[in-house]
């Protein structure tokens, strides 16, 4: 059992900025919450912290920058605050084991922030939409037909999956099956789109078509 | 698969010889020059998590030449690692799909307790930490049919307390279970100059006739600090250490140059696959 409680306190080490904060402060309070044995204790109390510290703050990076990437023309507009939005949901939601679950909760605390920080409508609604992108992205990308997508909350749009329907329709960023695509620029609201057409090896022929964000 | 099966399963694999890595942004490249890249290493998350055509294609691939799927997320040092069965299912489904001498993945924690990390970390070498990461390792062997091969990582700092330094931890791993060990020498140099310790030392206390494949890839100085970051040339330390240890692995049988980003220059690539094909020969050992 004592194992399984060191691998916890370390996961919650490298995953929580304020256990980590605490543990610094005081370690004895915070590791108390663990059934650790003496030794156990022992051996994080003597980590290296500034190792420990650079570790953390490199996996933080790597962590957000694969959600940054779900949310590319949202993190261009909050600029610097994702990266502390980012924080506060690692400390809220380390727990969450797997990719979608993960972008879900993210995408939560996205929408809330924009809308308490006071960011434009349109800022919630590129979120909106990258965060849709994302997900189709996901289960379409694991073989799941569109017609179980009707889950998510979402539907067909003239051959293609959009995000749902008539807010959207004049968004051309549909959800190909098979195709992958990513939004290069955003200014008041327009989005444009690059569509990535995968042949058989690679994925590098680009077919470039433009839309209008909602 | 139990040890004594396992250990046998590797020692009759064949040699493989030098090859790369295969990533999308190269597919074309390695087909093109399939005649000099004997073998390509996959990476396996890559298709677990794919669509069918992913699994397509790396059945086509391996029509063509030798695979080894290369794993990250078994994180077989921890105490649950055995939860995940949705993962280890899809292992198993792999392992019929295509044909392949050994599974590898890292010695080290990546998901902890329902966390998943996001990075490789380093598993903290004691006793009781052991017989953890030895009943992951027979499961499975059992579940996959193939013997498993665990690959040495870059550990940022070191766990205190240990009981046992990286190599006897693995050499005693090795032994009980018939697992092989894939060798990443940038690694090995890598933790030598972050946390200070010659890397000679650490290739004489570690069986290197359970070596059964070597990574080589280019590492970058950040901040003072060494990372394994894949997206360089091979550093001629790297090198070096390459040829010292190349002698003293009986048992090798693949070379793989891993580059992860900064494809542009093929010929890079290939000229270093060149360069193992080159010094393994010389040594007459395949």
């Amino acid at each position: 059992m004592s194992l399984r409680d060191f691998q916890a306190a370390l996961s919650h080490l490298y995953l929580k900025p304020s256990f980590r904060r605490r543990f610094t402060l005081h370690p004895d309070r915070t590791l108390k919450t663990f059934r650790l044995k003496p030794p156990e204790a022992r051996a994080l109390k003597a980590l290296d912290r500034a190792r420990l510290e650079a570790f953390c703050e490199g996996l933080e990076l790597k962590n957000s920058a694969r959600l940054e990437a779900c949310f590319r023309g949202t993190a261009r507009l909050v600029k610097g605050r994702f990266r502390s939005w980012y924080r506060e949901y690692s400390d809220r939601h380390s727990d969450i084991r797997e990719w979608p679950e993960k972008l879900e909760a993210f995408a939560v605390l996205l929408f809330h922030q924009l809308k308490r920080e006071g960011f434009p409508p349109h800022a919630t609604e590129l979120a909106r939409f990258e965060f849709h992108k994302a997900m189709l992205g996901h289960w379409c990308g694991r073989g799941v037909r569109p017609s179980l997508l009707k889950g998510l909350g979402l539907r067909r749009y003239r051959g293609r999956v959009a995000p749902d329907g008539a807010r959207r329709r004049r968004l051309h960023a549909g959800f190909m099956a098979g195709y992958g695509y990513d939004v290069l620029a955003l200014a008041e609201g327009r989005i444009r789109v690059l569509f990535y057409k995968p042949t058989r090896y690679s994925p590098l022929k680009a077919v470039r078509l433009r839309g209008d964000g909602g | 698969m139990d040890s004594r099966q396992a250990r046998e399963a590797l020692h009759r694999a064949p040699v493989l010889g030098a090859g790369l890595g295969y990533r999308p942004e190269i597919a074309q490249e390695i087909l093109e020059h399939c005649e000099e890249i004997q073998v390509v290493e996959v990476l396996a998350d890559r298709i677990l998590r794919g669509a069918r055509r992913d699994w397509e294609e790396v059945r086509d691939l391996a029509r063509i030449l030798p695979v080894i799927p290369h794993g990250v997320n078994l994180s077989i040092g921890s105490v649950d690692c055995l939860r995940d069965t949705p993962y280890l299912k899809a292992l198993a489904r792999l392992s019929k799909w295509i044909e392949f001498p050994y599974y590898s993945d890292h010695f080290a924690l990546t998901k902890v307790l329902g966390r998943d990390i996001g990075h490789l970390t380093p598993v903290w070498l004691t006793r009781a930490q052991l017989e953890v990461v030895v009943a992951n390792i027979r499961v499975v062997q059992r579940r996959l049919q193939r013997p498993l091969v665990l690959e040495t990582i870059t550990v940022p700092f070191e766990i205190p307390g240990g009981e046992m330094d990286a190599a006897e931890f693995l050499n005693e791993a090795v032994r009980r279970t018939g697992c092989g060990l894939l060798l990443d020498l940038t690694n090995v140099f890598i933790n030598g100059k972050n946390l200070g310790f010659p890397p000679e030392g650490f290739l004489k206390r570690l069986d290197l006739g359970a070596v059964c494949q070597i990574h080589l890839a280019g590492g970058i100085r950040r901040s003072g600090v060494w990372v394994d970051s894949h997206s360089a040339p091979v550093q001629d330390a790297v090198w070096r250490l390459f040829e010292t240890a190349l002698p003293r692995c009986p048992n090798l049988k693949a070379v793989i140059i891993e580059r992860d980003s900064r494809f542009t220059r093929f010929s890079g690539l290939l000229s270093e696959v060149r360069r193992v094909r080159r010094l393994w020969e010389k040594k007459k050992i395949y």
